[in-house]
């Protein structure tokens, strides 16, 4: 049976958006993943092979989506000197100074790295999430959120 | 930074999703019950999702679409002139001599429509047409509808909401129209006379056609009712829904057949 992708839009596509929007800090830029995302599913519908959760695919694709924006030159040095909003709302538990910060950071991580920060610190995940998400140990999540939180410490102090 | 005693985002979009086991909904849910932060964020979430799916869609499907089905759809998501068009002609026009001929419009009087609440304000106006595309006229319980005709749903609501058109076939085969594929009800900005965002053009199941129209404050999931009027031969209004039952006759046409020159012998209408 073929996947239905306009299905899959309706029941994960503000998921896609609201995490691209707190990826990028741009609601054109993520409207132009969630585009981006879902037009390259209807010309290759087999990169979704069914194996994951439709969830858990789209939090890949998305977050990889995202970190290759911003690893654009332009929109990496636009992040850095722009002053971002925070992340959502005030019901959110995260500090906008950190997640500016986390932001500017993340064009800079190696891949692994980025998509831990960004699932723990932005999705909020456990660690045993995100080694599911990565597919890869508890332990190796550990070591990936340290050398993020390293990078981003000595960032503070330099600001 | 994040405190990760909370439930994460990934587990909200997987409970909205339905990919979460019973067992784990049930302790998600329980958690967010005591937890503020939790409470809200699910709150955000939902709302988040009940909002997109008022947004115009942004990808066009039409890729993967089959040309023609036997419930054919126009899928109208990006086409709002389109539609403003349609309800114009829905509103405006005046029954045809074919439909007058038939009686068809003699038991408008008895319309079953229910509220699963009293809604503050007017609530939602909801409306039937059929006919041939795109000469569509309003019709209500009674009306005598063919194969071929176009069934339109339109509204008129002063809230943004969610809708679905559901029917029950003479063969007994209930079918979502509006959504034609997906899991949930579609959004349904507020306006007035406003189209639901898909018609559908009836089969040649003959016999009475219960077309049940939604509208609900937030999103539903279509199973549970599509497997209530395939169950009972109707739909009860959900919490925060309105419902309006029109029921047809749906008879074979023999003055379109012949000209289409398709199917076996008719009866007559």
């Amino acid at each position: 049976m073929g996947l239905d992708i306009e299905a899959m839009y309706r029941m994960y596509g503000h998921s896609v958006l609201r995490r691209a929007r707190q990826i990028l800090a741009n609601d054109d830029e993520a409207g132009e993943v969630l585009q981006e995302i879902f037009a390259g599913l209807i010309a290759r519908p087999g990169q979704f092979d069914g194996r994951s959760a439709p969830s858990t695919f789209l939090y890949a694709v998305t977050t990889h989506a995202c970190l290759a924006r911003l690893r654009d030159r332009k929109n990496r040095l636009r992040l850095i000197d722009e002053q971002v909003r925070p992340w959502t709302t005030d019901v959110d538990r995260r500090s906008a100074d950190t997640a500016a910060l986390i932001r500017a950071e993340l064009a800079q991580m190696p891949e692994d790295e980025a998509r831990a920060v960004v699932y723990y610190h932005l999705d909020g995940m456990t660690h045993a999430e995100i080694a599911e998400m990565l597919g890869c140990s508890r332990r190796h999540v550990g070591n990936l959120l340290e050398r993020s939180e390293r990078r981003i410490s000595e960032r503070k102090e330099a600001s | 930074m994040t405190d990760h005693s909370h439930v994460s985002d990934l587990r909200w979009d997987r409970w909205l999703a339905g990919e979460l086991s019973p067992d784990d909904t049930t302790k998600t849910l329980a958690h967010a019950e005591s937890c503020v932060a939790c409470g809200a964020r699910m709150r955000e979430i939902t709302a988040g999702r009940d909002t997109f799916l008022l947004r115009p869609l942004e990808v066009s499907f039409t890729r993967s679409r089959p040309v023609r089905r036997a419930r054919s759809t126009a899928f109208a998501g990006a086409a709002a002139i389109a539609v403003a068009v349609v309800v114009a002609i829905i509103v405006r026009r005046s029954p045809s001599p074919r439909d007058e001929g038939e009686g068809a419009l003699k038991a408008r009087a008895h319309v079953a429509s229910e509220s699963s609440e009293r809604f503050k304000g007017n609530g939602p106006n909801l409306l039937l047409a059929a006919g041939r595309a795109p000469d569509l006229v309003p019709v209500s319980t009674g009306d005598v509808v063919y194969p071929g005709d176009s069934l339109q749903a339109a509204y008129t609501s002063d809230r943004d909401g969610f809708g679905a058109v559901l029917a029950l076939d003479g063969g007994g085969t209930a079918n979502s129209y509006v959504p034609a594929r997906g899991d949930l009800t579609v959004g349904l900005p507020a306006g007035v006379d406003r189209s639901f965002p898909e018609s559908t053009v009836l089969d040649r199941v003959v016999g009475t056609e219960r077309v049940v129209i939604l509208w609900c404050q937030t999103a539903q999931p279509i199973a549970p009712l599509l497997g209530e009027l395939r169950a009972t031969g109707d739909v009860v209004a959900p919490a925060g829904c309105h419902v309006r039952r029109v029921v047809l006759e749906k008879r074979l046409d023999i003055v379109q057949d012949d000209q289409d020159n398709m199917g076996p012998p008719r009866e007559a209408p």
